[in-house]
């Protein structure tokens, strides 16, 4: 490895650090439509830049070498370590929690500076690794496109996504319509229509666990006669726009016939660029199966 | 007879004989052993008897429990170590697929966390079976890439990271897969592809360190040949102990106190 790398990734986390430490954590919100979307094409072009016009460019060929891969995909790691070893928290629970470890963000940490720079970093590299596979080659690499540009349309429609996402609970009961739903932070927000449970129903195994249970809700607008009713089910979510799905997440556990059940009402714009990601992930995951280690790279095996 | 727990413990018993059988033959043998093909396929077969048994038994699949799971890991790691020996001929590879194997069934035996019969809801999905069956066999294959990490480390040979490339390929295509159809799951189940949840979390940390694995075997960085392959060992070892926490180990760990992935561990 160069100099140079250990100096670019060791400024890198440094600074995200002191910016972290002295400001709390990125303010993600703040990238919310439709600056998330013009950040985006931005970033893209710039991608689209360094390959076309600046291929030779020192910083473009740092960042497209296999020692960027290597730490990115490192830092991502130890990110994840830290995400997968200490308890997550809410922004505000996190903020609340004394000491340096807090002031780092590692109780919130993926939306620290730190990790917000790793992601950048990592997607910024798959997107000119991606982009210059895809086109400096003679023959188009099926395999490589799919893997790289999958995981770089889901991770990026990820990234940017996040400040659209938008998750409420809402109870919903027999007796009277409700629009009052609550965030994850338990904030109180009101709905534009009105929720109604019609009916429900549960099924319990011999030991009291519940086998199945689903729900008929009716949703109506506040200014309208009309009411569209459609039944829940844990894993069958009903999606009212395209954006937007409501989910069956828990009901009154309290009494044999239940008064309520709760709904999660998740609105998530960026859920078909994703899920475009997924699918040809998943693709390349298949084809790295059928197809195996790069044939070229066995001669350079037996050579170790 | 019916097929339960209670009977497991005789599968078990028919299994590791002929595991036993079809790893010394093929020890024995400078050859592919036929007799230990056999045996061990008799073996693996034993279990998949058991487990399509179960299957009927319990009228759901057994794919919930740890003990379960660890029963598919079994099976999967009897038809890799197979695959392994057909097709490479590693006469020891068969010696320690039966151990890794053997272990698991004996814990189940000794430690059954397994009379639970409830499926929870979140659980009823048409993802829930290639998602946990998918994931058990990628376990099995980095399971066999995980013993030639730890033998490279003492004694390399130059057809060993060949053989772990094959098996690393496939494992993470494996995991891949699961990781994916565990995503879209999440979607319609709690609805988030991705929610940092420690089990997804150590998933992606198990799926990087073979990201690095295979990305380091093509690309150069510069080090000496023999530093290069320690470092490749080594990323073998680590991605399977990575991997061993996302499996069982995060259940452990405080950061999981709320993950939605504890229904493994209500019958622990």
């Amino acid at each position: 490895m160069e100099r140079s790398t250990y100096i670019f990734w060791s400024i890198l986390i440094l600074s995200s650090s002191v910016i972290q430490y002295f400001t709390g954590n990125f303010p993600y919100s703040v990238f919310s439509f439709p600056l998330n979307l013009i950040i985006g094409a931005l970033w893209i072009y710039l991608i689209y830049l360094s390959i076309s016009s600046y291929s030779a460019r020192p910083a473009v060929r740092f960042m497209l070498s296999g020692s960027t891969t290597f730490f990115s995909l490192l830092f991502l790691i130890l990110g994840s370590l830290v995400i997968g070893l200490f308890p997550q928290m809410t922004a505000a629970d996190a903020e609340a929690v004394p000491g340096i470890l807090s002031r780092l963000g590692v109780y919130n940490f993926m939306s620290s500076w730190i990790f917000v720079t790793i992601l950048t970093v990592f997607l910024t590299h798959l997107g000119m690794i991606t982009l210059r596979g895809t086109t400096r080659h003679a023959t188009f690499r099926l395999r490589f496109f799919l893997n790289h540009a999958g995981l770089w349309i889901a991770v990026f429609a990820t990234f940017l996504g996040s400040a659209d996402i938008s998750t409420l609970r809402i109870p919903v009961f027999f007796d009277r319509p409700n629009r009052e739903a609550y965030t994850l932070e338990g904030d109180r927000t009101y709905l534009g229509y009105n929720l109604l449970l019609k009916d429900f129903h549960a099924e319990y195994y011999e030991n009291g666990a519940p086998r199945h249970y689903q729900a008929v809700v009716s949703l109506s607008s506040p200014d309208s006669d009309t009411a569209q009713e459609f039944t829940l089910r844990v894993n069958h979510p009903y999606s009212r726009t395209l954006g937007e799905d409501i989910y069956l997440t828990g009901y009154d556990t309290s009494s044999s016939s239940p008064r309520y059940c709760i709904l999660q009402i998740v609105v998530q714009p960026w859920k078909y660029i994703q899920l475009l990601g997924i699918i040809m992930t998943l693709a390349g995951g298949i084809m790295l199966f059928a197809f195996g280690p790069r044939k070229d790279r066995k001669k350079l095996t037996q050579t170790i | 007879m019916t097929i339960n727990w209670d009977t497991f413990h005789i599968f078990t018993i028919i299994a590791i004989l002929m595991w036993l059988c079809g790893s010394v033959l093929s020890a024995l043998s400078s050859r592919l052993s036929r007799p230990a093909v056999l045996f061990s396929l008799l073996g693996t077969l034993t279990l998949l008897v058991f487990i399509a048994g179960l299957w009927s038994y319990q009228q759901r699949p057994p794919l919930r429990t740890m003990g379960e799971t660890r029963l598919w890991y079994s099976f999967f790691m009897g038809v890799s170590g197979l695959i392994t020996y057909c097709r490479w001929r590693y006469r020891w590879i068969l010696s320690f697929t039966t151990v890794l194997s053997a272990v698991f069934c004996i814990i189940n035996v000794v430690k059954p966390e397994i009379h639970d019969q409830s499926l929870m809801p979140a659980l009823q999905s048409i993802w829930f079976i290639p998602h946990v069956t998918v994931y058990m066999f990628s376990y099995s294959l980095l399971g066999c890439a995980f013993i030639i990490g730890c033998l490279g480390l003492f004694r390399s040979r130059p057809s060993y990271l060949s053989t772990a490339d094959e098996l690393v390929y496939g494992g993470t295509a494996f995991l891949t897969v699961g990781m994916l159809t565990g995503a879209i799951w999440a979607k319609e189940a709690w609805g988030n592809y991705w929610s940092w949840d420690p089990k997804e979390t150590w998933a992606l940390i198990t799926w990087s360190i073979y990201l690095i694995y295979i990305h380091l075997r093509l690309h150069n960085p510069g080090k000496s040949a023999a530093l290069r392959t320690r470092i490749l060992y080594a990323t073998l070892v680590a991605g399977f102990l990575t991997l061993q926490m996302c499996w069982y180990g995060v259940n452990y760990l405080p950061a999981a106190r709320n993950s939605v992935h504890l229904y493994n561990r209500t019958t622990n």
